[in-house]
């Protein structure tokens, strides 16, 4: 055997080692004493990139601007029109409930977590949160913002944190409903981690834009409901079985600094 | 004394090597945020010192980035230290010279071994059941970006070295080369 191949061997062999004692649990100490120099600093840098993303925004044009400013003041005006609707149905509701002493259940538990971080590998987007296993995280679990906007599901769980992988990562599959006539079912996606898609939508089905999408309910760990986004265009093939939609997310995916975990 | 000092000079460089980069993953607007300061700072140091310990380098960073990577733990362990062996023998029997152009063709070989590398382990995952496959266009895509940036940052990182020391300068080796 040459030298090279004694060398690819041993450093083979070191790499599976270490691979194994990893899944046996035997290197958490050495993990965890990385994790303590590495994660605050993470999460400063993190919150400062979230800084200097919230004071920049960029328009191409004065035009842009001027077009961005009245489609603001626009929705700003239609939100308190439907505040104030919200208001009068909140009212209403409460009452019915009341008269027929509905019991108030609450579907799904969850469990607030703090972005302390994001991908460091650029094939993925992810956050790093500061919840883990001991918090009693599965999973799978939706992460959500504002309690009704999903953003991820938990990937992978370590003892005292999270790694989220955000519904524009290009592995990202959620199952979804479109809130049109049909209720049409399909998949989001994430496209090249710089997108979301809704995927295989029956062609027969109406989908327009400004449709609002929510989770289906089909997978475990994730509630139905719980939004996504809403349809920004539609990609409909006259000899393809399914059409498709782009999909844009209710909130800015890179400004992502609290969190909630669905947990059983 | 002396070892102890050094070995915790290397530890501590090493985590700052890697809370660098990920400054920079934070911080740079994509598409500047694939670049991999790991391997660029590595390379640069490879061919600046000529040692193979930066195969062992690469091992402790890359298990550092393990530990925030949603692939499965090993994934990019392996298919970056691997790549930085082959790109350790490429320097010592093929691009020898310490020039500029062979630093950008090794970066370029060297990320070209990391990502294929990475490609086949999550592939035979994927067969295997355990993950799911990244689609090739993302693959392409994003190693594209990263062989741009990290080979413009390993040039930079070149010019501004063999500026500042003789140790890059493939006049000095060259005569070196020719010393009686």
């Amino acid at each position: 055997m040459t030298s090279k191949s004694k060398t690819f061997v041993s450093a083979s062999t070191l790499i599976l080692l270490i691979i194994c004692i990893h899944f046996l649990g035997w290197l958490r100490p050495i993990e965890n004493l990385l994790r303590f120099f590495v994660s605050p600093f993470s999460q400063k840098v993190y919150s400062l990139s979230i800084q200097i993303a919230n004071n920049t925004e960029d328009f191409a044009s004065v035009e842009d601007l001027k077009q961005a400013y009245q489609s603001a003041m626009e929705n700003l005006l239609a939100n308190q029109v439907q505040s104030v609707q919200q208001q009068l149905l909140e009212e209403e509701n409460s009452e019915l409930r009341n008269q027929l002493k509905f019991i108030q259940k609450k579907q799904f538990n969850t469990i607030g977590a703090e972005v302390i971080g994001k991908n460091i590998d650029p094939l993925g987007n992810t956050l790093i949160i500061n919840r883990g296993i001991v918090d009693g995280l599965k999973l799978s679990s939706a992460v959500l913002v504002g309690e009704g906007v999903i953003v991820g599901k938990v990937m992978r769980l370590e003892n005292k944190i999270a790694i989220v992988r955000l519904i524009n990562d290009g592995r990202s599959k959620v199952a979804a409903t479109l809130m049109n006539r049909e209720k049409s079912l399909g998949l989001v996606e994430g496209g090249y981690g710089i997108s979301v898609q809704m995927n295989y939508i029956p062609q027969n089905e109406n989908v327009n834009t400004g449709d609002l999408i929510v989770t289906s309910g089909l997978e475990e760990n994730v509630p139905r409901g719980l939004l996504i986004g809403t349809i920004e265009a539609v990609e409909k093939e006259a000899y393809q079985p399914f059409q498709r939609a782009v999909v844009k997310p209710l909130i800015n995916l890179d400004k992502i600094r609290l969190v909630l975990v669905v947990v059983p | 004394m002396k070892l102890l000092i050094r070995i915790l000079i290397q530890f501590f460089g090493l985590i700052f090597l890697v809370l660098t980069n990920m400054a920079s993953a934070y911080l740079l607007p994509a598409p500047f945020s694939k670049i991999n300061l790991v391997l660029a700072v590595l390379i640069v140091w490879m061919l600046w010192r000529g040692s193979g310990f930066i195969i062992w380098w690469m091992f402790f960073a890359s298990f550092i980035v393990e530990l925030y990577s949603t692939s499965p733990f090993g994934v990019i362990l392996s298919s970056s230290t691997l790549a930085m062996l082959f790109g350790y023998w490429f320097y010592r029997h093929i691009f020898t010279n310490r020039s500029w152009y062979a630093a950008i063709i090794l970066t370029l070989v060297i990320i070209c071994f990391y990502r294929l590398g990475y490609t086949l382990i999550l592939v035979a995952l994927s067969i295997l059941g355990t993950v799911s496959l990244v689609p090739w266009k993302l693959i392409f895509i994003t190693s594209i970006w990263e062989i741009l940036f990290t080979t413009s940052t390993v040039a930079l990182f070149y010019i501004i070295l063999s500026h500042l020391s003789r140790h890059l300068r493939t006049s000095v080796v060259e005569a070196q080369y020719f010393k009686v």
